[in-house]
């Protein structure tokens, strides 16, 4: 009996044992190794990545930032999670909205009370797989938690105190991505451009180099090192419709013995484009400068927002005493010179123009100097990150060559003019600084086509043909005053 | 060698024993669980109350019935490639023992009552700390008691009817790794261990049954009402990794996710039993049964917290149907040998097969003795539940709805033991 129940006990243990299942195949799925890397896709960056558009930040551009139409692509649109703004949007103005084109007006599109009541999805329990911040230089994305700077973007879309005081890098870290896109540095220059050349608002190369590279090495540590990174440099920033927009009006007057183009008065002609050109003025045989108080240094561009103060005031239309001083100091008589100066103002009011006197003050141009200036910072911020990214081996999109080349040829039949040249081919939105539906699109093909470098990977391009016409409607005559006041103070900061 | 061989064989020859599909458990008699569960047409003992309560009007006498199931169970996981990279995983070894104990009287020759003890829904899953599927689940138990008061009336010499209420008692369990920033794509970091106990209210369901049985010939049907527990008074807690790899992660979980309150509910189906039994010969009979389980009451679990977001973990299962079958053989007056034999579909759709229960169609194969003393009764088995291999990937594509996509291989062991005392003929 013993043995019997001996055996019982050593069969049953054997049959627990043996019956024990068997580990099963690991099954395949249809991915590849290599398409591990679109897992996870979150994105560093300012404003250009936020999808900011038209002055500022609201769903409708947020669903068409360039991070939104890639997830589009890639058919995850639905879990890609932004911090959607509702309506009617928020610019860096306390209480504005942004920009829309009404009537062939840049209007606002409204009002509001409180930034943070806008935001539609604050309670989403993980950082923002968009983690772009309107405004964000490069420092701020290292070290700012909130919006105590003047910044309530960094408020909507940080959401501290209730995220421990995490940074935009942090918060991309803890998220644990497998493709982090980086698109930082603009702001590092912008202001300088936007501020009419402050060159205090560049920030210095030695820092940048430092942040850019600590940056890039707690990235680099996300998933213990595998994690893919793409880069994009900063786009020339003297190169975007806010400053160029009145670089068709630059003549010499050899009359008045100007030999270097300089700005002179101009009026809008209908263009075939359906838009408008701005068209220097012949007065009888030679062109009136625009009265500047930076005329002497050498002005280089004339800032978007004067567009309205010219049409509406005056301003930088001389008068007939500062064109007879004018031209005495070219060398005319003085009597020749005040009858000339009354017929010229008289010929001014024949074509609408109002001859206040007042000068266009140093923050609405931008000289020489300081586009050399702006330029060099532009160029020395690609070169730190050209260096960084080819030693990390790190891949990089030429976002300025990019820009250059939208200028120069037209992408995709996109132009870089400004709407009001260029309604309905412009890649730019209504405050002439950041992309539009369409310009978006080409940034997102421009990262799409780096993933489709990566092994086992093919994206389907976006057909950007879809996002013309955004501006459908008449085409302006003018930007209205208080838009051109919305656009400016954005992205211009003060420097701590 | 021989042992191994021994022990192959008797895989292959018990193939199949039960715990029911979902989290359904039916053991709760070893006489009856050894003859496949397929006993609703029968009325041999007082676990009768339990598979159905009119039987007791055929049962003589004052009858006390009481055992226990001891069930381990082992899962293995391999992750799908390249997702997860082949990885390979088991759950924990854990034993449960779910109780059957009864006591039946019998009034006169028309009435009978008793009352029952039961556990009939349940689970136990429990995955070890490295599980990377631990941001959805790292233990989950559920644990039922079912204590039933019933009546049967014997309306003819052939007919009973019984049944009764269920009042129904339940607690659980879930411990989860805490990865405050999971989502599509990414878990994000852990930083701890979230922990929810609950102890329900008491819910109350009831059954009602029919037996038609002749000299040598029977037929049952038994329906069990759904109930729903509710749980008004859960804990959740929380505890944090000091050395998290992301502090700031941690740092944000200290700040928002903190100890508090959890309610939530949970259904357990209706279902419903028809079987045929016959007595081939004086000594062996056999039965086969027919069951359909409402699963699909179980479509989510809620867990509404305090202060954290309600969070919904979807399971929209299917109703499901089982077939079992059952003979004894009495080899003496004494001595009776059983087998049993289960085929249980599971009603979890592919999308919720995942670490909280990783179900699967199963086949279970009982095998039972019986031997009986004079007034008292000695019943003992073993049923092997054998899982078919079940993955979440299908044509290459992932289909687990947290993305946690693999293959599942599971099975269980039950051993029975059981005693019937004669308290009164």
């Amino acid at each position: 009996m013993k043995r019997i129940i001996t055996f019982l006990i050593i069969a049953g243990i054997i049959v627990l044992i043996a019956c024990t299942p068997k580990y099963p195949a690991a099954p395949e799925l249809n991915i590849k190794q290599n398409q591990l890397v679109l897992s996870k896709m979150v994105y560093l960056g300012n404003s250009l990545t936020a999808g900011l558009q038209s002055a500022g930040l609201v769903k409708d551009f947020q669903m068409h930032s360039y991070p939104y139409l890639i997830a589009q692509q890639l058919g995850k649109a639905d879990v890609f999670e932004q911090p959607l703004i509702d309506d009617p949007g928020i610019s860096s103005t306390p209480g504005v909205g942004v920009l829309d084109f009404v009537n062939g007006n840049i209007v606002p599109r409204g009002t509001y009370t409180d930034p943070l009541a806008l935001l539609l999805n604050p309670t989403l329990s993980r950082p923002y797989d968009n983690l772009g911040v309107p405004g964000a230089d490069l420092n701020d994305v290292l070290n700012t938690i909130d919006g105590t700077g003047g910044n309530p973007f960094f408020d909507l879309v940080l959401r501290n105190p209730n995220f421990a005081g995490m940074t935009q890098l942090e918060q991309v870290i803890a998220l644990l991505p497998s493709l982090v896109t980086v698109w930082v540095g603009s702001n590092d220059v912008l202001g300088a451009a936007l501020a009419g050349g402050d060159l205090t608002q560049i920030t210095p190369p030695g820092e940048f180099q430092t942040n850019y590279a600590t940056m890039l090495t707690e990235l680099g540590s996300i998933r213990g090192g595998n994690v893919g990174i793409i880069l994009l440099n900063v786009p020339n920033v003297t190169d975007i419709p806010y400053v160029n927009v009145l670089d068709s009006v630059f003549r010499t007057i050899p009359l008045l013995g100007i030999n270097n183009p300089v700005p002179v008065l101009f009026k809008t002609e209908v263009n075939v484009l359906g838009g408008v050109d701005f068209v220097p003025i012949d007065f009888g045989g030679f062109y009136l400068p625009l009265y500047t108080s930076e005329f002497y240094s050498g002005v280089a561009h004339v800032l978007l927002p004067f567009l309205s103060e010219y049409s509406d005031n005056g301003l930088g239309v001389p008068n007939a005493p500062i064109i007879t001083a004018t031209l005495i100091q070219a060398g005319w008589d003085s009597l020749t010179a005040a009858a000339t100066a009354q017929q010229l103002e008289a010929g001014m009011v024949a074509a609408g123009l109002t001859p206040s006197g007042v000068p266009v003050p140093g923050n609405l141009t931008i000289t020489a100097a300081e586009e050399a200036a702006i330029t060099g910072a532009v160029t020395g911020f690609n070169q730190i990150i050209s260096g960084i990214a080819g030693t990390a081996a790190i891949p990089l999109i030429d976002a300025n060559d990019l820009l250059n080349d939208l200028n120069m040829n037209g992408v995709d039949g996109y132009s870089g003019k400004f709407i009001l040249t260029d309604p309905v081919n412009t890649a730019f939105s209504l405050d002439g600084v950041h992309p539009n539906n369409g310009g978006n699109a080409i940034i997102a093909n421009a990262v799409i086509g780096l993933m489709n470098t990566f092994p086992d990977i093919q994206i389907p391009l976006i057909d950007t043909e879809q996002y013309k016409g955004q501006y459908v409607g008449k085409p302006v005559a003018k930007i209205s005053k208080e838009a051109a006041n919305l656009v400016r103070p954005i992205f211009v900061k003060k420097k701590n | 060698m021989n042992r191994f061989l021994i022990a192959f064989i008797l895989c292959i020859s018990m193939t199949g024993m039960l715990i029911g599909g979902g989290f359904n458990i039916y053991e709760f008699g070893a006489r009856s669980s050894t003859l496949g569960g397929a006993v609703v047409a029968q009325a041999y003992d007082a676990s009768t109350i339990f598979y159905n309560p009119s039987g007791l009007a055929f049962l003589p006498g004052t009858n006390f019935y009481g055992g226990v199931s001891l069930i381990t169970s082992n899962s293995k996981f391999a992750g799908a490639l390249p997702t997860w990279g082949g990885a390979e995983h088991e759950t924990e070894s854990q034993l449960f023992s779910p109780i059957g104990v009864y006591l039946s009287h019998h009034f006169s020759e028309k009435f009978a009552a008793g009352i029952g003890v039961t556990n009939p829904f349940g689970l136990g899953v429990k995955w070890a700390n490295d599980f990377p599927g631990d941001y959805i689940s790292r233990k989950s138990q559920i644990v039922s008691f079912y204590v039933s008061p019933v009546l049967a009336f014997r309306i003819t010499q052939e007919l009973s009817i019984g049944g009764g209420p269920d009042i129904v008692y339940s607690s659980v369990d879930l411990i989860q790794g805490l990865y405050p920033f999971k989502g599509p794509g990414s878990t994000g970091p852990e930083v701890g261990e979230a922990t929810l106990n609950g102890n329900s209210g008491i819910g109350i369901g009831f059954s009602a049954s029919v037996m038609y049985k002749t000299e040598r010939a029977a037929i049952g049907f038994l329906y069990r009402h759904q109930v729903k527990n509710t749980f008004d008074d859960g804990t959740a807690k929380f505890t944090y990794y000091e050395n998290a790899a992301d502090q700031n992660a941690l740092a944000f979980a200290k700040l928002n996710i903190k100890d508090q309150k959890v309610s939530t509910e949970v259904t357990y189906p209706n279902f419903l039993s028809f079987g045929a039994y016959y007595l081939v010969t004086p000594k062996f009979g056999v039965e086969v049964d027919v069951m359909w389980f409402r699963w699909k009451v179980v479509d989510e679990l809620v867990l509404d917290f305090e202060t954290l977001p309600t969070a919904v973990l979807p399971l929209n299962y299917d109703n499901s149907w089982q077939v079992r079958a059952g003979a004894h053989f009495e080899a003496t007056e004494q001595l009776s040998f059983r087998v049993g034999f289960i085929y249980d579909q599971s009603p979890q759709p592919i999308e919720s097969v995942g670490p909280l229960l990783p179900d699967a169609n199963r086949n279970d194969f009982t095998v039972g003795v019986g031997y009986n003393f004079g007034r008292v009764q000695a019943d003992a088995g073993y049923m092997l539940v054998n899982f078919l291999e079940r993955s979440t990937v299908e044509d290459g594509v992932g289909k687990n709805e947290n993305s946690f996509d693999g293959t599942y291989n599971s099975d269980a062991n039950l051993f029975f033991l059981s005693i019937g005392i004669n308290l009164r003929q």
